[in-house]
């Protein structure tokens, strides 16, 4: 089979539908003017869909994965000092080398250094609030940072998010595009909270609750929690059409 | 070859309203302690083709400017390649990163990059995709991100013959896709997320 042949039979799974949140979640009032009515309309990925931009490791700083020293002035952020580690695979348990993760997060007061954040709790001067790194040759990550706190939002309730961290992956593929949050395991605030509840499946949400790890953890140090990343993932083209 | 999947994708949430400070700090003057930030790069002097801009604004369901989204854009290069793991990299432009992404302006909510005219996929002897820029829009209120695909007016003749444009050609809506030209080597691209007016967003 000649290599243009295979390269059109190259496929990916699709977005699961029983996995993702909705659209139009009302709970989560922002989502009422921002979710498109009609469905997304499928096409059949080919060939032009399955690349993507492939990021090199002179394109980040060695302390861009370290939030406790890369915006530390005088002396270390305030609050829980933690690792975050986990690896990225496809839906077939494949590793993602070299996947680009940026993420985001609330200082250990809940509060985040953007403009847009009002809330009354204070900036750490020592505490940006971002980090980002590449997979390792087995889909490795790690992070250590703060642990964030929680923190009131407008929402026309009382409503407070469970502290979380925005992760942003990009996979290999464009197709496999991902931002999403992590939890904390224990945290009374998920089961109560829109944008977590936006997704109607205990299992997902459950896969975005952050485990706790001592065996990955710093003496002394840091406390270890665990969240792996499962990106869409390849479908294997049938031998008895490789000819 | 076995096609049982193994493990179950991790659900997207919303990237909420403060997506700047992980992805484009600088763009919106955050004194980040990046180098620079990973995003409008798509070209450099010696890049190969024809240089345009593409701009647009996105609507929400009041028809209000959403200003706090983030738009990624996926292109081939001016001969219809992309670089890929997937491809023969032989044959793409060296100088062109086929990916940028740019946030709205927090001000006016128009987003814009200089990029250039993408060329012709060939898919088989018959088979084609015209000029097209793929887009993935996220932002506070939005779920997931969302897939929309972007074409040119002015590519009439290569629209129907693009097979993705045919296998939609029914839908309500398909001018949703097409850019306007606001002036030579400018085009307009608006987003609607409701409204009669809604865009097309896909499922790829």
């Amino acid at each position: 089979m000649d290599k243009k042949n295979r390269d059109l039979n190259y496929s990916i799974y699709p977005s699961d539908k029983n996995i993702h949140p909705k659209s139009f979640t009302p709970d989560y009032k922002s989502s009422i003017l921002r979710s498109p009515k009609k469905s997304p309309l499928s096409i059949k990925n080919i060939i032009s869909d399955l690349s993507g931009h492939i990021f090199e490791k002179n394109d980040l700083g060695s302390l861009d994965n370290d939030l406790i020293k890369n915006y530390c002035k005088n002396s270390e952020p305030i609050g829980e000092r933690i690792i975050i580690f986990g690896k990225v695979l496809d839906e077939n348990s494949k590793p993602i080398p070299n996947s680009l993760i940026e993420i985001w997060q609330a200082n250990s007061s809940g509060r985040y250094r953007h403009n847009g954040d009002n809330y009354n709790a204070p900036l750490d001067p020592s505490f940006g609030g971002w980090g980002r790194c590449l997979t390792d040759n087995n889909g490795n990550y790690f992070f250590k940072t703060i642990k964030p706190g929680a923190y009131p939002w407008p929402n026309g309730g009382n409503n407070w998010r469970p502290a979380h961290i925005h992760f942003s992956v990009f996979g290999l593929s464009f197709l496999q595009r991902l931002i999403t949050q992590m939890y904390f395991e224990g945290d009374p605030l998920i089961s109560i909270c829109p944008i977590a509840q936006s997704i109607n499946n205990k299992n997902a949400l459950e896969s975005l609750i952050s485990k706790l790890d001592l065996s990955k953890s710093v003496h002394m140090d840091y406390r270890a929690y665990k969240f792996d990343i499962i990106l869409r993932g390849e479908k294997s083209i049938p031998f008895e059409n490789r000819k | 070859m076995n096609n049982t999947k193994i493990l179950k994708q991790t659900p997207s949430q919303t990237a909420g309203p403060y997506l700047h400070i992980g992805c484009i700090p600088h763009q919106i003057g955050i004194n980040s302690s990046y180098s620079k930030d990973l995003n409008n790069l798509v070209l450099a002097n010696e890049t190969k083709g024809s240089r345009i801009e593409i701009c647009g604004k996105i609507y929400d369901g009041n028809h209000d400017v959403i200003k706090d989204a983030l738009v990624e854009i996926w292109q081939v290069d001016s001969n219809g390649h992309y670089k890929s793991r997937v491809h023969n990299n032989s044959n793409s432009d060296p100088n062109f990163n086929n990916w940028g992404r740019t946030s709205c302006d927090l001000e006016t909510g128009l987003w814009q990059f200089h990029t250039i005219k993408p060329g012709i996929i060939k898919l088989t002897t018959r088979k084609i995709l015209a000029p097209h820029i793929w887009l993935w829009v996220v932002a506070r209120g939005i779920n997931k991100g969302l897939f929309t695909c972007m074409y040119f007016c002015d590519e009439k003749n290569l629209n129907i013959l693009d097979c993705n444009l045919k296998k939609i050609s029914n839908s309500t809506n398909i001018n949703s896709l097409i850019a306007d030209k606001v002036e030579d080597h400018k085009y307009r691209f608006n987003i609607y997320l409701q409204g009669d007016k809604e865009t097309i967003f896909f499922d790829i």
